[in-house]
């Protein structure tokens, strides 16, 4: 066992050709969150250590043309705060704030959360259902790659070896599109999400739901869309009977196992509960 | 000479907030802990464990370890000198595993591994890395054994043995009374199986050790040791030396919670046999993974209760089976199931008592001391079945248990009449009833379960008496040195550890009580095998009463010889004179003082001119203690402490988490010796319970632990703790020597019923399985265990679910 060599790049060009020089010998490291814990696990031996933390602006959050653009570096602490995210993506905003501990938070960052690609991942769910894009930068440029097509399984990514996760970006879309999030763990904090449910929806003055996305998180091998819910709250008033459709189709998509932290059954029924939860959060603000 | 109730009954410094002597070095990191220290030359030491949970040990081939890189000795079964087997009651545990021929003793084969944790040989190397290379090159043949798995399934005739001697560790049986003739006069009976989960010490400091060979054969080891005496006299045995040739000290410990105890002495055996054979220094340190599989855990218990409630709704007979999951080794069983047989009908007047509890032998990791020692689990079955009991006599659960508590000359179920001391029980409830407004709240959160709601509100209570100290178990005596210097600083040694948990404080402030010196005077230095007579172990929460009461003793020693100065010195006779805050003067009976100007530094500089003695040794034993092994029947601790504790919280009915919004906790435990350090133990063994009531249990599958650190072993963070208040119901004890009585493990022990007691109140559900997980809560079981506790067939989460949302 022997230790990694480490890098510290000054610029993301400078990351990029350390990178594109020698894709198989350096993993790139931001927080080390999630990084560190994998290989003390023994789940990951890096041959070198590329650090991003030195690059100036990484985690820079702007909006401009309409859009919001998170920089990868972006810490969970700081997008619980920005009053950016908060406005234009409530639910990103609660999620981020959700992580871990104050600790990790202050560590961990948005590109991270999204490179390590656990179906748990609890800034995945909103992202999904703000219709996020991901800039994967290599040394051919960039491409922005839809969020719902960014993680293809439990830790793996359709990012190339030569390719870093430099920013994300939705449209800056105001209050008029309103998104929660509800996740459920084992405990208050540190605690890794059971379950959790984002949504996003515009609703109309008479209380009709349009542009409705749900999408969960740690009930299949990666974050998936509901589209069926999202079929049944689409053009509907919330309540009654509309619910009840709702969380048994949410019940129906989702895929969940049983693991340490919950059983199949109670995963599936608790779609259910934090999908009422989160829509109703949507409904009561859109009245405020 | 003794102390007079002039001590007992004016405190001028017991009882006062004092921040503990050690808590600036722990915030600052000037405290070191043992993995701090290294020695010149040191190796590292480290252990091969056992592959399977069970099996036969037929080849062990080491010679490819000694030789590969930086490796300076490969040892086994064979190369131990003395005993190859440790324990403290029952020698059973081999320190290392070997082959057939390596050795054994009457019904323990050496040539077995029976849990994961089991260690089959041990390398020292001049790196970690490179010693623990080599373990990869060592090679064991093991033949598996059938597993155990479940302590029930152990104790039937068919099953596979884990000690040739049978898997019956112990059976303690208490016959008080007749309960055929008891259960004839029963309006109701409640019969009620209730379970409780194996967990995990979660102290924050892994176990570590460094051992360092001296003259003569001997080694001085220091470590995060608990109980050095023990340790000691584990070592010595194995090396085949006297005990005067074993020092065990211990650096600043990080957490035991009763957890540093076999599993430390272990680890010692296997450094001081790694020192003598390599002539070095030899470090050891567990990695948290190692921790949790190697370190022996809370007994799970299986406890089936039968209880009778006559028309008056007094409990008139108990009949009471309880099995207990002893894992591996015997470890501390015999002792945690006797305190678990003479309390487990609860503090509850009741004619007619039959109890029995066995410990069974299983391949489960072993289980042991930790923090209530047999008491969480039987306080968590009779609270949860009283509270249910009361709510059917139409009584709230406070007011019918004031009716059924023990008071001043009752009886209890080992036919020992408590007197001597105030039971008070009762007005402990009655403080925790008017401080949480319990009645109140109780009917009102009953009366709301009939409409539907998203969050529920429940209140609950429980509470216990305790048995202070070892009771019978065992010889029960301590150690204190004080030593004046001619300064008038202090200097205390005690036999009690202290590993976190503030002994080395309270203790302190016991020497300093009655020399009349403020706290900063005093150090108090960590025990030394060597420099302070075998005090016993530091557990049964008997640190502050057993080594406090020494130390009174030691400073009342020295006192009467200062004040034979002093009198002589102001013309005053001793009997006027009282030392107070560092100054001697005169007092009356009323606790007026009149300071002179003589300091206590001063008239200590002038004892020792005088070659007056400034030091002493301390001496307590406990009050006598009786049992019969047949009946038992008994003074079965010599006296007793009482706590109450209320919890409120809100039930989620959508997801069925439990959030504990808040917690009142009110013990008599005697005097209070410091009242900072009293509050820190009932915060710090609430969080702890609520830990047992509602998240933790250590599972174990066919042998294997489900979690290795504490991403999957959960316990409370500071998010999940709730608001605390807490209050002492102070009656003096004459049991300890300034009053003082026990106060660590009451704090821990009935949190979980309280909570548990609290979700029916909220849902009208009663849990009889512990940790109230969520699932737990929602849907009455647990999806996450594919099998039950113990071996029984996986049941499978994808079975049929029937939740509710909102409407639950
Ligand atoms: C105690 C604890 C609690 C946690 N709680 C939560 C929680 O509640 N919810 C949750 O979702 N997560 C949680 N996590 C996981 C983790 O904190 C988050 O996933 C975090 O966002 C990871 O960010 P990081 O910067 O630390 O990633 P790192 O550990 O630095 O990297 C993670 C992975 O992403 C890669 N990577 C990082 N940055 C980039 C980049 N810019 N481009 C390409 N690849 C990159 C790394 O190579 C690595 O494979 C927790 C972790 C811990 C240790």
């Amino acid at each position: 066992m022997t230790a990694p060599r480490f890098a510290r790049p000054r610029t993301l060009d400078e990351a990029l050709a350390l990178l594109a020089a020698d894709p198989e010998g350096w993993t790139p490291v931001h927080g080390g969150t999630d990084l560190l814990v994998r290989m003390r696990m023994g789940m990951a031996a890096p041959r070198g250590l590329l650090d991003l933390t030195g690059i100036p602006g990484f985690g820079d959050i702007r909006v401009e043309d309409g859009q919001v653009v998170i920089g990868a570096g972006a810490t969970h602490a700081a997008l619980a705060a920005d009053e950016r995210v908060r406005t234009h993506a409530p639910a990103l905003a609660r999620a981020a704030g959700l992580i871990g501990s104050p600790a990790i938070r202050n560590r961990g960052t948005l590109g991270g959360n999204l490179a390590n690609a656990s179906p748990a991942a609890d800034t995945v769910p909103p992202l999904f259902v703000v219709g996020a894009e991901v800039a994967l930068r290599g040394p051919d440029g960039v491409r922005w790659v839809p969020i719902e097509d960014f993680a293809s399984g439990p830790g793996r990514t359709v990012r190339g070896a030569t390719d870093l996760v430099v920013a994300v970006r939705f449209p800056a879309q105001g209050r008029e599109v309103r998104s929660a999030f509800e996740r459920l763990g084992t405990r208050k904090a540190l605690a890794i999400s059971k379950v959790s449910v984002a949504v996003a929806a515009r609703v109309e003055a008479d209380g009709t739901l349009r542009e409705v996305r749900v999408a969960l998180g740690a009930v299949a091998p990666t974050v998936i869309r509901a589209r069926e819910t999202e079929g049944v709250l689409e053009g509907a008033v919330w309540g009654g009977e509309v619910a009840r459709a709702a969380c048994d189709a949410v019940r129906r998509e989702a895929r969940p196992i049983t693991d340490l932290r919950a059983g199949e059954a109670y995963r599936r029924e608790m779609c259910g509960v934090l999908l009422e939860r989160a829509v109703a959060t949507i409904v009561d603000g859109s009245r405020s | 000479m003794m102390i007079g109730e002039k001590d007992k009954d004016r405190p001028w410094l017991l009882g006062r907030p004092e921040p503990r002597v050690d808590g600036l070095g722990k915030v600052t990191g000037e405290a070191r802990f043992t993995d701090d220290l290294d020695e010149v030359g040191q190796v590292w030491g480290v252990v091969l464990r056992a592959a399977h949970p069970h099996a036969r040990i037929v080849s062990l081939d080491v010679e490819e370890a000694r030789l590969a890189p930086g490796v300076v000795a490969v040892l086994t079964a064979r190369d131990i000198p003395g005993n190859p087997f440790v324990g403290g009651v029952v020698q059973d545990q081999p320190v290392l595993a070997g082959t057939a021929g390596a050795g054994g003793g009457a019904g323990h084969d050496l040539d077995r591994v029976r849990m994961l944790g089991d260690g089959v040989a041990l390398v020292a190397a001049e790196t970690e890395a490179q010693a623990r290379d080599a373990l990869g090159l060592i090679r064991v043949g093991y033949e598996p054994l059938p597993v155990v798995t479940d302590p029930r399934e152990a104790l039937r005739p068919e099953s596979p043995l884990v000690h040739d001697r049978g898997n019956l560790v112990v059976h303690h049986g208490v016959r008080h009374g007749d309960p055929a003739v008891g259960f004839e006069y029963a309006h109701r009976v409640y019969e009620r199986a209730y379970a409780t989960p194996r967990i995990e010490h979660a102290y924050l400091e892994p176990e570590c050790v460094i051992a360092r060979p001296v003259e003569g054969g001997g080694v001085e080891v220091v470590g995060s040791i608990q109980n050095l005496f023990s340790t000691r006299r584990a070592v010595a045995s194995v090396l085949g030396v006297p005990l005067n040739r074993v020092r065990i000290r211990h650096a600043v410990l990080g957490g035991s919670f009763g957890g540093k105890d076999d599993v430390m002495t272990v680890m010692a055996c296997r450094a001081a046999l790694l020192a003598r054979a390599t002539g070095r220094p030899v470090k050891m340190v567990n990695t948290r993974e190692e921790s949790m599989l190697e370190s022996y855990k809370r007994h799970p218990y299986f406890l089936d209760y039968r209880a009778g409630v006559d028309r008056d709704g007094n409990l008139c007979a108990m009949r009471m089976d309880i099995v207990a999951d002893a894992g591996a080794y015997a470890s501390m069983s015999p002792f945690v199931t006797y305190r678990s047989v003479v309390q487990a009908a609860g503090p509850y007047r009741c004619p007619h008592v039959w109890t029995d509890v066995r410990a069974a032998y299983t391949n489960n990791p072993y289980t042991g001391a930790m923090r209530g020692f047999g008491s969480p689990q039987v306080n968590f079955a009779i609270e949860c079945l009283v509270d249910e009991i009361a709510e059917d006599q139409g009584l709230d659960p406070l007011t019918y248990r004031r009716r059924i508590v023990f008071r001043d000359g009752d009886v209890t179920p080992t036919g020992q009449r408590l007197a001597g001391h105030r039971v008070s029980l009762d007005e402990v409830l009655a403080r925790i009833g008017d401080a949480s407004g319990f009645v109140d709240k109780w009917w009102r959160y009953r009366a709301a379960r009939e409409a539907p709601a998203a969050f529920r509100r429940g209140i609950g209570v429980a509470c216990s008496y305790r048995g202070v100290s070892l009771g019978a178990e065992g010889v029960d005596a301590a150690a204190t040195f004080v030593q004046v210097q001619p300064d008038g600083s202090v200097i205390v040694s005690s036999g009690v550890t202290d590993m976190g948990q503030g002994a080395q404080t309270a203790v302190a402030q016991c020497a300093a009580e009655v020399l009349g010196v403020p706290l900063d005077r005093v150090v108090f230095l960590n025990t030394d095998t060597s420099r302070i007579p075998d005090s016993g172990p530091t557990v049964a929460s008997r640190g502050t009463i057993m080594g406090g009461s020494a130390a009174a003793d030691a400073a009342a020693q020295v006192r009467a010889r200062m004040l034979e100065v002093a009198a002589d010195l102001l013309g005053q006779p001793v009997k006027n004179l009282v030392i107070r805050e560092g100054l001697v003067g005169t007092g009356g009976a009323e606790g007026s003082f009149v300071p002179s100007r003589l300091t206590f530094a001063d008239l200590a500089g002038e004892c020792f001119r005088r070659g007056v003695a400034l030091a002493a040794l301390g001496w307590f034993r406990a009050p006598p203690t009786s049992w019969h092994e047949e009946t038992g029947q008994g003074i079965a601790y010599f006296t007793y402490v009482y706590g109450a504790n209320v919890a409120e919280v809100v039930v989620d009915s959508g997801t069925g988490r439990v959030r504990v919004e808040e917690f009142w906790s009110v013990h008599d435990c005697g005097r209070v010796v410091n009242r900072l350090g009293a509050e820190g133990q009932v915060h710090g063994g609430v969080a702890m319970g609520l830990g047992y009531g509602l998240l933790e249990e250590f599972e174990v599958e066919q042998g294997v632990p489900k979690a290795s650190n504490f991403d999957e072993y959960l316990i409370p963070t500071a998010m999940d703790v709730p608001r605390m208040h807490v209050e002492f119901v102070e009656n003096p004890d004459p049991a300890g020597r300034l009053g003082q009585k026990s106060l660590g493990e009451p704090t821990n022990e009935i949190a979980a019923p309280a909570v548990v007691n609290a979700i029916a109140n909220a849902t009208g559900r009663r849990i009889r399985e512990i940790p109230a997980t969520l699932e737990q809560v929602l849907i009455g079981r647990r999806l996450t265990r594919s099998g039950l506790r113990g071996s029984e067939v996986a049941r499978g989460g994808e079975a049929s679910c029937k939740v509710r949302g909102e409407e639950g």
